[in-house]
């Protein structure tokens, strides 16, 4: 796996960005990748953020769109607001965690 | 993967019918990509654009015009339709939900490799009510029980369980044109080209159009109803093998 250097820690990543060691995260590195991007994290963001790696300790996958709005009580439209685009996807790189994946 | 194969045979239909010219085939996902993992989007993300089927990804529908026959999104982006076919949100049964049993879509949660119960030391779960993470497939029902019934006559006897479901998948995608795509994987393996069941001489070939796989998908009809329902052995393991097929880079 590809090493980068972000936040002046070497991190392991593929081929997109994302981090493949979940455990070389840190807030520190999850601000510094949302700025990467372009986003500038706030508490709604850090809500989100935190949600995201606590229930990947729990269920061993990423959370889907639909999962973090239910159980953060957070509406999809806001998520659409915090992370534009592609909210899945940015959320998953900002949390160091995979990005939510078909079976295919 | 349902979604994609209905596409291909709307596609194949419209051009045997002479109409494919005259239709704009459109499909909306609200992953990242008609494929996600990276051997299929290597090997298959080329089929989309051959047959003149245009993509929209992240797309989270949001409501369905009627008046208008306009898809709306959550972000506002919207998609005028003649004729939509849209997938409601799969859920698991109402009565999971009303026991408490299940998780936000009715699904039990189980340890992925056991079947039971994280909360219920004394149920297992068989096939699409669990929520493992993969498919609902048949071919994950399939498997997931010949597992569970070995692992339940341990348990039932107080003993340690001993076997492991690795999460195997085997689904046809039918592509038009009499051919058909398979996909072989497990929860740790990504669909892999290769050739299934036999390494070098198949007769299907994984993760490629073929008619070798349109056929054994024909086949599967009778594997189905004769051997399948009444029980007799099918002489494929639970367990996904690798013989036959490339590693993924």
């Amino acid at each position: 796996m590809p090493t980068t250097t972000i936040a002046g820690q070497a991190v392991e990543v593929n081929d997109e960005g994302f981090l493949t060691r979940p455990d070389q995260w840190s807030d520190d590195l999850g601000t510094e990748l949302a700025r990467l991007i372009g986003i500038e994290l706030t508490d709604d963001h850090w809500k989100l953020v935190h949600f995201l790696r606590d229930d990947f300790a729990h269920q061993g996958e990423t959370a889907t769109l639909r999962r973090v709005s239910t159980q953060t009580g957070t509406p999809i439209k806001a998520l659409f607001d915090l992370f534009p685009g592609k909210p899945a996807k940015k959320m998953a790189y900002v949390a160091g965690l995979p990005k939510p994946k078909g079976c295919v | 993967m349902a979604p994609l194969e209905f596409t291909f045979l709307v596609d194949d239909v419209l051009r045997r019918r002479g109409l494919r010219d005259r239709t704009e085939i459109v499909f909306v996902t609200p992953l990242d990509g008609a494929f996600t993992k990276p051997v299929a989007s290597r090997e298959l993300g080329h089929l989309l654009a051959d047959k003149g089927i245009t993509v929209e990804t992240d797309f989270m529908v949001e409501h369905v015009d009627q008046e208008r026959r306009v898809l709306v999104s959550y972000d506002e982006r919207e998609f005028a339709y003649d004729q939509l076919v849209t997938i409601p949100l799969n859920m698991g049964a109402d009565f999971v939900g009303r026991s408490g049993l299940g998780d936000e879509l009715n699904y039990v949660p189980v340890d992925k490799h056991t079947m039971l119960s994280t909360e219920h030391p004394s149920i297992f779960v068989l096939g699409a009510a669990s929520n493992i993470p993969t498919s609902k497939a048949g071919s994950v029902a399939h498997f997931s029980v010949e597992v569970v019934v070995d692992n339940f006559l341990e348990y039932a006897r107080g003993e340690q369980m001993t076997h492991s479901f690795d999460g195997h998948a085997n689904c046809f995608v039918e592509s038009g044109g009499g051919k058909a795509m398979l996909l072989d994987f497990n929860y740790d393996t990504e669909p892999l080209t290769g050739t299934f069941p036999l390494p070098r001489l198949g007769p299907m070939t994984l993760l490629k159009e073929s008619r070798a796989n349109h056929l054994g998908k024909l086949a599967f009809r009778h594997i189905y109803w004769n051997l399948l329902l009444p029980g007799r052995p099918l002489g494929l393991p639970a367990q996904m093998s690798m013989a036959g097929k490339v590693p993924a880079a």
